[in-house]
């Protein structure tokens, strides 16, 4: 139980992750700025095609008015040759691939051959402008023109970086006639794309904020919806811890998760105090009916003993059963009370490395006396000195008083009961041994079971038991890593034996 | 005969003690409920046998063996545990300081008290 709180807890931490946000305030900012992000980069790379498409297009008009511009050149150097393969010479000779490398002429300028230059003052000029511009600078010309080789630089102008093609038109003497000088953007600018960014930005900036809104709405919706049932849980341990009725119909708010942290935290104390009261009543309980239960049993056997004058044997034999009853009850009460505290968990507290001998040593002096009260010698057998063993010698020291309270139940007067150690190969064994009725073969192992006892074997002292000691001796050690078994047949004895691991 | 000193705080056990000890086995007894009245009974008239409580109103039964150890007198007077509680662990050699030879687990038989009364005058008298 302890333990599941403790994951549960590990939970609540992880998801609230260092009490920042809420888990509602989490998600929803979390969710929402991926989602902020998600359009900002599907906007970029809207806009990114879309320029692209853009310079294409300019790029494509560029290419298609110096073309012509270029046809009407060649058509006027000669006026026959307009038709389509004219157009094809004139590609070939590579000004097209040397002119057209980015689109948009910015400007257009005209220098004759005494190196006037005559600047056109039209941005992007037009395809019809160009033509118009061509003839009146260089075709009104008798000399027919060709265009010659061009070349290029670049220098900053107001509009941008500006590329300059500069083309020499050339008499067909050879003489020159002045140079066509055409400025581009320069791609590396790219004015169009701030353009685009400009004229469509707003509204793409706009349409972004209003589904990021959108998603906000709705993701904090779903994590409301998501934390609901945690709600829930929180107001059902705070009823459970208030002891209030479990319909109370208040809606906690605030942080669900530190609220739903801070009853896990009442909830474990309130375990740990419910086993703590257990533990304490378990043993005030084992207390305080020990000290009646000494006055019963004692009187009784005071009463029986002639202490308050003669007793007859019909007197004798009532006080006899009032004191084993007494017994019986005493015992019943010792066992119940020891397997709660088992079950509990809290029976093993250290498995630590420990020598048995001592452990077998008090156990014997504490029961010795009691043992040569009821005619029975017991014996600590001299076995090696055990290297150390693993275990809880606590538990040891009970799970062997309650072998020697069985033995010495099951002994008759003048028997022996031996207590010793050996020392195997894999583990260390304990054993206790008595010369007492013995157990069936078929037997040895339904007596480790809970309320089971042999039957038709009455114990040789004191009440039947309740067939719960064996029961307990088994799951403490079990609980340790060891183990139990029996040896020995009816009527010649029996051989308690139970092994721990050696420690490392 | 021996002089046995009961220090219990409980009525009902300390009248069961001196009903077995001195109407079965007549014994001389003396009773104490707490500490301080122990301490003061040893003063007065040392016991051969103390049956001591392991919780007492003033302290526990280590405490009495303590205090009482400063008695020269009284330290080695032979002395045994009552306790209503089963003993989790029991360490002989540490109580041996004290002369304490073992525990009386509630409920005891009345044989278990013959015989360490017994044994306690066996052990004075070599």
């Amino acid at each position: 139980m302890p333990s599941r709180i403790r994951c549960l807890k590990g939970i609540i931490h992880r998801l609230s992750g260092g009490n920042l946000f809420s888990l509602r305030a989490k998600w929803t900012v979390f969710l929402t700025l991926y989602i902020a992000v998600s359009f900002a980069v599907l906007s970029g790379v809207i806009i990114r095609l879309e320029r692209d498409r853009a310079l294409n297009q300019e790029k494509d008009q560029a290419i298609a008015s110096l073309q012509a511009l270029a046809k009407v050149i060649y058509g006027k150097w000669n006026p026959q040759a307009t038709s389509r393969e004219n157009i094809a010479a004139m590609e070939s000779t590579g000004i097209r691939v040397r002119l057209y490398e980015e689109p948009l002429i910015v400007y257009a300028a005209f220098q004759d051959a005494d190196g006037n230059l005559r600047y056109v003052p039209k941005r992007n000029p037009s395809f019809s402008w160009m033509v118009e511009r061509t003839r009146s600078n260089f075709l009104t010309e008798r000399n027919l023109a060709v265009m010659g080789s061009a070349t290029r630089s670049f220098y900053e102008r107001p509009q941008g970086k500006v590329t300059e093609f500069l083309a020499r038109v050339t008499a067909k003497s050879g003489a020159p006639l002045g140079t066509v000088r055409l400025g581009f953007h320069d791609p590396r600018v790219n004015p169009s794309w701030r353009g685009y960014a400009h004229t469509n930005g707003g509204r793409l900036f706009f349409i972004n904020l209003l589904a990021t809104a959108a998603a906000f709405v709705l993701i904090s919706f779903i994590a409301s919806r998501l934390e609901s049932p945690i709600r829930l849980l929180h107001r059902q341990a705070r009823d459970l811890l208030s002891g209030a009725p479990a319909s109370a119909p208040a809606e906690p708010s605030g942080d669900v998760l530190k609220l739903l942290s801070r009853e896990m935290e009442g909830i474990e104390k309130l375990v740990e105090r419910l086993k703590q009261n257990r533990s304490e009543l378990a043993t005030t309980l084992s207390h305080e009916f020990r000290s009646p239960m000494q006055a019963i049993i004692g009187y009784v056997d005071f009463l029986r003993r002639g202490g308050a004058g003669a007793v007859s044997s019909e007197m004798d034999r009532y006080l006899m059963t009032i004191g084993d009853n007494a017994e019986r009850f005493q015992s019943f009460i010792d066992n119940v009370l020891e397997l709660a505290r088992i079950d509990n968990g809290r029976s093993i507290s250290v498995v630590r490395p420990f020598r048995p001998q001592k452990v077998v040593e008090n156990v014997v002096h504490l029961y010795r006396e009691r043992a040569r009260v009821q005619g029975v010698q017991l014996l600590q057998e001299p076995g090696p000195d055990l290297r150390g063993v693993m275990g809880d010698p606590n538990r040891i020291f009970q799970v062997l008083i309650n072998l020697i309270s069985n033995a010495l139940k099951f002994t008759p007067h003048g028997g022996q009961i031996r207590v010793g150690t050996i020392d195997r190969a894999q583990d260390a064994e304990f054993f206790v041994s008595d010369t007492g009725i013995g157990i069936p073969k078929e037997q040895h192992d339904r007596v480790f079971e809970e309320f089971y006892q042999v039957p038709g074997q009455p114990p040789a002292r004191g009440p039947k038991g309740l067939g719960l000691g064996l029961t307990l001796c088994r799951r403490l050690l079990e609980a340790q890593g060891g183990r139990i078994w029996i040896e020995g047949e009816t009527g010649l004895g029996t051989t308690v034996r139970f092994a721990l691991p050696h420690a490392r | 005969m021996a002089h046995v000193m009961i220090v219990d705080d409980d009525p009902t056990t300390r009248s069961f003690l001196r009903d077995v000890l001195v109407k079965l086995f007549s014994h001389r007894v003396t009773e104490a409920s707490s500490i301080e009245q122990g301490l003061d009974h040893v003063r007065a008239s040392c016991p051969d046998l103390i049956l001591l409580d392991r919780h007492l109103p003033d302290g526990t039964a280590l405490e009495f063996c303590q205090r009482l150890s400063r008695f020269q007198a009284a330290s080695e007077v032979p002395k045994w545990l009552i306790t209503g509680e089963k003993p989790l662990a029991w360490d002989a050699g540490f109580w041996k300081r004290f002369n304490v030879q073992g525990v009386l687990v509630k409920p005891f038989c009345i044989d278990l008290i013959d015989h360490i009364v017994h044994q306690c005058l066996q052990e004075s008298a070599v």
